[in-house]
């Protein structure tokens, strides 16, 4: 189908629709931060000693557990078609 | 976030020791730290407050063929190759797949399309228009006319982009892909540059380069 030398154009690309090249490249950006590619380079730009990539992954983790409990938490105050308490 | 700073009262000190016994852990190796749950379809469906998922919303997993639209591949390459032309402007597709290689967008395959190199590094921003895997023009922050420090600047990109679309332009190449590599402050500049100065950009890609545990990086700055 298509050769080794546009495989680079399956990933990591996006159409631009209308000329509209500012949303494109938007949208372009906010996939890869979510997929964590920015942070990665980022990160890998300078040697990231052993002890700070310990201590980095440990808050990564309880930072995690902590924001999915939290919106456990909040989406549960939140709830409002809770059914009527008084009965009759 | 009012509502957030007052449930979360106590807990404000900090996350490196923090640790909640009752939640039952979910993403813990490094890998999938970046999946978010809210990527699930089941997360999707409407409870009732009682948690009982309700019937009627559900009605879709008898429904045959709303499956046979999302898992027939067939019928959706036959779909995509019934026109074998490109039409961003009406489509709403927006990340490309193989079958995309060999559509046309003026007469010209996908893959074939002129592409246009951009590396915006912190301190300048390079721009090579390649053509059949040749390269056809090149130019950089100090071959239109910056110096030293100012090639790093936004300025700089946007001129760089807008040499290269006139050049391109006297080569009569009108539709070119993009390919980016690096985050510095150059980046968006000079991709609109090429857009202002008249090139119809079909698409863009991010290349940069990313070690999987490649070679040590260089020792960290300590400012």
């Amino acid at each position: 189908m298509s050769c080794h030398k546009n495989a680079k154009f399956l990933a990591r690309t996006v159409f631009v629709h209308k000329n509209n090249v500012e949303q494109a490249h938007n949208a372009l950006m906010r996939f890869m931060r979510n997929d964590g590619i920015v942070d990665q380079v980022r990160r890998k730009k300078y040697y990231e000693k052993p002890t700070t990539m310990r201590r980095r992954i440990s808050y990564e983790r309880c930072k995690r557990i902590y924001n999915a409990d939290m919106q456990r938490k909040i989406e549960f105050v939140m709830k409002v078609n809770r059914e009527s308490p008084w009965i009759g | 976030m009012s509502l957030i700073r007052s449930v979360v009262g106590g807990f404000r000190r900090g996350y490196t020791c923090l640790f909640i016994p009752s939640v039952q852990r979910q993403n813990t190796n490094v890998r999938s730290c970046h999946k978010f749950p809210t990527d699930e379809p089941s997360s999707t469906i409407p409870q009732k407050s009682d948690g009982i998922v309700d019937e009627e919303i559900l009605d879709f997993l008898n429904d045959e063929e709303f499956f046979a639209r999302y898992t027939d591949e067939e019928s959706i390459s036959q779909s995509q190759s019934a026109s074998n032309t490109l039409d961003l402007n009406n489509s709403t597709e927006l990340f490309p797949n193989a079958t995309h290689m060999d559509m046309l967008v003026d007469g010209v395959p996908f893959k074939e399309i002129p592409i246009v190199n951009i590396k915006a590094t912190s301190n300048n921003t390079l721009m090579a228009l390649v053509k059949d895997n040749k390269v056809v023009t090149c130019s950089t922050g100090g071959s239109v006319g910056f110096k030293n420090k100012n090639k790093s600047s936004t300025v700089a990109a946007q001129t760089v982009g807008f040499d290269i679309a006139q050049k391109a332009l006297f080569h009569n190449i009108k539709n070119v892909r993009i390919c980016v590599r690096g985050f510095s402050q150059g980046r968006l500049p000079a991709i609109k540059a090429l857009e202002t100065a008249g090139l119809n950009i079909v698409s863009i890609t991010d290349t940069t380069r990313l070690a999987f545990n490649g070679c040590k990086p260089r020792k960290a700055r300590r400012m």
